[in-house]
């Protein structure tokens, strides 16, 4: 009991704050506050509140001498790190070139890139402490469709506007928000390419297996739908825990009736292991069986993870391929590789195509009003690494009858291709791009 | 019918590997009465350390890095034992039950973020034992998971010899039933709490060293095995080392039995683990000495 | 009024009164952006005191607490979702859930010794985090719940800031006063020895569900604070690691003592958010430190700090008290 005493009367001197103070008044926070401060410190509170209101909402950092950026993206766990870091390189490097060629507005840019840890929670917190705190003037990165939708409603709150790179939710711009724009594909499009190509392809049984997190679930029954729209009626999605270490029961399964297609959709670890346990039982890919691998297929640890099963898989990437390169992507990539020493990932691209095409709007804008850099948004024309950006569906051609709500502030042509490895070891650069076939390297389909 | 037998065959490969770890677990409880929570974090250890060891000596068979990495994973446990767990059974700290629960799970928490911020999020894979794989006439396996079974069968096999033959054995056996009167006839009964619990670290570590070119390794990738251990465990009776052995290939047959049978095949994988779980949680409740064990002491 | 003149006399008191003078000008001292990791940081108070009355003084070591946290949150968002339950009915209504099913937890375990309790509970709990992630029709999954602000449209955090101060001190004084009742001398009895607090009549069985559920019913308050603050929930807040954290945060406090394992939530909270920099070695900071806590510091690293600082205190009486405590 003794070593209680001290908490004991913590507690208690609380007991008797509250008591002497809440007496019949219902229990308002602000309350507490008045009673326990003398009359004089309540008026400092009150004001003091009023003063946090008004910092809350945005006031964009202008009167400095920089103009202030900010950037959302995982760079810790639970999130995706690895392509959180490359976005932050990517978006840094972006910043950088438009400082050195004089800045934005007269003044030079300073980017405040915030750690949204793949956790919605997260990314909402450090999207209004970007704004609110720093005072940022406009918003890009992200990464994870589920954290960029709650950052969608952050930065609609506070009028601040937004350019996504990766996230694909269709809710991330069928929000109708002015404030947010998106070059990523959003999911209805990203899988229009995958079940194009299949239904191109002519495979008609087709057994996904797919991961129960908001990416698989988002993915599985917009495939389904789009395959049967294409009249592809043979599908079944089979949902499985990413951390699923064994899944040859399920292959055995799948094996008394091989299908045309298995497709993992599936990240991190469970694209390995299911390419491998499927491919050590002779399932897939084989001449009979062909195999479609998840987003994660396009990193080098899938080749030391899988090895051989890997030759002949083919996958969805997102960015634009080796083949397809412009003199600015040439730009991009070698001054990414001389400041960071590596190759850049799609992720990479994305990240530093938004940041500019933000800073671009700033500066056609004029001014960091963000209504005058939505409007300039909304009417840019641009030419990125991945292409020319533009913007369909703004203010003035609002979505019409029969559009898909995401199509709202979104890039049309987002860069989505099908890749296919040939070879052991293939880099996404040397593998051939067969899909959409107007701008395919290679064949429609390798069998192996 | 072949569909029967080939699943069975996937379930008794994967069953003696959960076996080999789960028996570590049993090592440890029936010794010194402690579940080791950070038994999943062992065998992680042990997939890494496969790993590095392989990367730092490309010349080395993986094969011989099996018992390296054990007996690496084991030094760690014995550290930690010394460090962490003598003093309780030296009756230096009050309420020891608890102590033990909660050490072992913050050694867990710490071992797990370790391995976050020294080895990073992704996946790796040390290289295979042998390339290719293996028609067994019912289902074709890789060479590396026959191989990892067989040198589990092999590892049982010799700790049964060791647990049963040996000194050593006869020691931590008599440790197990009664440890005043292991003190009388002069066994040194913190000895055998040490022992016991290097070598469950250990069997953990090469169950994660032998799967880790199957299953490959992350910072997190053991905790799916180490719920499954405790399931194992509590199924085979605590500290009973049949009732593990029996218990490991029971799950294993369960569990690919059921993704092989279940009725709706979307929800097969779904809700494999959960299935353990809840055969776990009614076990504890219901028949808490477990369906093989013993009546507990 | 004559308490408040009395303050400065008793050290106590006086270090009671500055920690909460402190909590509650801190709108005026830091930002926004701070005031959100104080107030997920007494979030996180409300989870450690009331584990570390589960655990501390009524003994049952339960790894299932973030579950009973969960069920909370999930509860109201999930009525809120496909019933339009208010927010305030719903801290009602997943409270009371919580307890309801911590009553079912708390009774199926009586008969658990500590480890098969810790086994059974991270089952529960880890049952209950497939089931959510499994029924995304309902829970949305992995995809983020989005649940009603508890106060609509309001900017400014700082209401949300004195809500959850608000109900810390609540929480604090109900366990606190438990504790201080006859129920705490039973729970501590039956803590030591289960079969003797029996033979003296001590209502074994009524006393642990009570703790359980009492505990529980906190955890499921904290749950649709945290839910109506941040406005989503995903399963990834009830996962093993969380657990953890919880525990290194009562444990580092003082595992003993509620208010310390409080003060011990809120500095790791704070701490976490400002050694930002080191990233994923800040959680292997305090795992080290959990372990060696645990190890030689029984009472925790905060509480003997009070209790030195107290030291310097007038009454000779407490003085000894702190010594004799120590040896």
């Amino acid at each position: 009991m003794q070593r209680k005493s001290v908490s004991t009367l913590v507690v208690i001197l609380t007991i008797v704050v509250l008591v002497t103070s809440a007496c019949g008044s219902t229990p308002e926070p602000q309350v507490v506050v008045e009673t326990v401060m003398v009359e004089k410190q309540v008026t400092t509170v009150v004001e003091v509140e009023k003063e946090v209101l008004v910092t809350a909402a945005p006031e964009p950092q202008v009167e400095g001498d920089t103009i202030l950026i900010g950037a959302v993206g995982p760079l810790s766990a639970p999130g995706a790190y690895q392509a959180g870091t490359e976005m932050r390189q990517a978006t840094e490097m972006a910043v950088d070139e438009v400082n050195e060629a004089g800045g934005l507005l007269g003044k030079q840019v300073e980017l405040l890139f915030a750690d949204s840890e793949g956790l919605p929670e997260r990314g909402t917190a450090v999207t209004e402490r970007l704004i609110v705190q720093n005072g940022v003037v406009g918003v890009t990165g992200e990464y994870h469709s589920g954290v960029g939708i709650a950052e969608g409603e952050v930065v609609h709150k506070y009028h601040v506007p937004t350019v996504f790179a990766e996230p694909w939710a269709d809710e991330v711009t069928a929000s109708g928000y002015p404030e947010v724009f998106r070059i990523a594909p959003s999911i209805e499009y990203y899988s229009s390419i995958a079940t194009n190509y299949i239904a191109a392809a002519g495979w008609k049984k087709i057994i996904f297996i797919t991961e129960d997190t908001d990416y698989g679930r988002l993915n599985g029954p917009v495939w389904q739908q789009q395959l049967a729209d294409l009249g592809v009626t043979d599908v079944e999605v089979i949902y499985a825990d990413p951390a699923t270490e064994d899944f040859t029961p399920i292959l055995q399964r799948i094996q008394q009736d091989p299908p045309e297609l298995l497709a993992g959709i599936i990240t991190g670890i469970g694209n390995a292991r299911l390419l491998r346990q499927a491919c050590d039982l002779g399932l897939a890919p084989t001449a009979e069986t062909a195999y479609y691998g998840s987003v994660d297929t396009q990193y080098p640890e899938f080749w030391e993870n899988v090895g051989d099963c890997g030759q002949y898989v083919f996958f969805t990437y997102v960015g634009l391929p080796e083949a397809l390169w412009n003199a600015q992507t040439e730009a991009f990539i070698t001054s990414f590789e001389e400041r960071y020493g590596h190759q850049p990932g799609g992720s990479a691209m994305a990240a530093y195509d938004a940041a500019h095409l933000l800073m671009e709007g700033i500066k056609q804008a004029g001014s960091a009003d963000p209504d005058a850099i939505i409007d300039a948004l909304e009417n840019i024309k641009y030419t990125g690494a991945m292409g020319d950006y533009w913007f369909e569906y703004t203010s003035k051609k609002p979505i019409s009858e029969g559009v898909p709500a995401w199509m709202w502030h979104q890039w049309p042509t987002p860069n989505t291709y099908i890749l296919q490895y040939t070879e052991v070891d293939q880099s996404t650069g040397d593998a051939n791009v067969v899909f959409p076939t107007e701008r395919a390297t290679g064949p429609l389909y390798t069998s192996p | 019918m072949s569909y029967f037998w080939s699943l069975g065959a996937t379930g008794v490969t994967m069953g003696v590997l959960y076996a080999l770890m789960a028996l570590g677990l049993t090592l440890i409880f029936s010794i010194l009465r402690v579940i080791n929570f950070a038994h999943g974090e062992f065998y992680m250890l042990g997939g890494y350390a496969s790993y590095f060891i392989l990367n730092a000596f490309t010349g080395l068979h993986p094969l011989l890095v099996i018992p390296l990495a054990g007996l690496a994973t084991a030094l760690l446990g014995l550290v930690f034992e010394l460090a962490f767990l003598r003093p309780m059974h030296q009756g230096r700290i009050e309420r020891p039950d608890e102590y033990a629960v909660l050490i072992t799970f913050g050694l867990s928490f710490f071992l797990l973020n370790l391995a976050l911020a020294l080895f990073g999020p992704y996946p790796h894979r040390p290289p295979s034992f042998f390339e290719g794989t293996i028609d067994l006439g019912i289902v074709r396996l890789s060479a590396d998971r026959l191989t990892a079974s067989v040198m589990a069968l092999i590892l049982l096999g010799l700790l049964l010899l060791l647990i049963n033959r040996t000194w050593l054995g006869k020691a931590l056996r008599a440790v197990s039933q009664d440890k005043q009167a292991a003190a009388v006839v002069g066994i040194n009964s913190l000895v055998m709490n040490s022992a016991a619990f290097a070598m469950g670290a250990g069997l953990a570590a090469m169950a994660g060293a032998l799967l880790a070119p199957s299953f490959f390794v992350t910072p997190d990738v053991g905790a799916v095995p180490s719920i499954r251990s405790y399931v194992i465990i509590v199924l085979g009776g605590m500290g009973s080392i049949q009732g593990s052995i029996l218990g490991g290939l029971l799950i294993g047959l369960v569990e690919s039995l059921g993704v092989g049978y279940f009725p709706d095949p979307s929800r097969a994988l779904n809700y494999k683990t959960a299935f353990g779980l809840v055969i776990f949680a009614l076990v504890l409740l219901f028949r808490p000495r477990g369906l093989f064990g013993r009546k507990e002491a | 009024m004559t308490i408040l003149r009395r303050l400065p006399l008793h050290p106590e008191w006086a270090l009671g009164f500055l920690s909460l003078c402190v909590a509650l000008s801190l709108p005026l001292l830091v930002q926004s952006y701070w005031l959100h990791v104080f107030t997920i940081g007494y979030f996180y108070a409300i989870l450690a005191s009331s584990w570390a009355l589960l655990a501390g003084t009524a003994g049952q070591f339960s790894l299932g607490h973030m579950a009973f946290m969960a069920i909370g949150g999930y509860t109201s968002g999930v009525l809120g979702r496909f019933f339009g339950l208010p927010p305030l009915a719903g801290i009602l209504v997943g409270t009371l859930a919580a307890g309801l099913v911590g009553w079912v937890i708390g009774a199926l375990c009586l008969r658990f010794k500590a480890s098969y309790l810790a086994l059974f509970t991270i089952a529960f709990s880890e049952i209950l985090r497939m089931l959510i992630r499994g029924e995304p029709q309902i829970t949305r999954g992995d995809h983020g719940l989005h649940v009603a602000p508890l106060f609509g449209d309001v900017i400014s955090r700082v209401p949300y800031y004195y809500t959850m101060l608000l109900f810390l001190l609540l929480c604090l004084l109900l366990m606190y006063w438990l504790t201080s009742t006859r129920v705490g001398l039973f729970l501590r009895a039956i803590r030591e020895d289960e079969e003797a607090a029996a033979a003296r009549g001590v209502d074994v069985v009524r006393y642990k569900v009570l703790a359980f559920v009492l505990t529980s019913m906190i955890a499921g308050l904290a749950g649709t604070l945290f839910a109506h603050y941040v406005a989503i929930l995903t399963p990834n807040i009830m996962i093993i690691p969380q657990m953890g954290l919880v525990i290194a945060m009562a444990v580092i406090g003082g595992v003993e003592s509620l208010v310390a394992a409080a003060l011990g939530a809120v500095l790791i909270e704070v701490s976490l958010e400002a050694l930002r920099e080191f990233e994923a070695w800040r959680l292997v900071i305090f795992g080290a430190l959990l372990v060696i806590t645990l190890r030689f510091a029984r009472n925790g690293l905060l509480a003997p700090v009070f209790q030195r600082l107290l030291r310097a205190g007038p009454r000779a009486e407490s003085r000894e008290r702190v010594v004799a405590d120590g040896a």
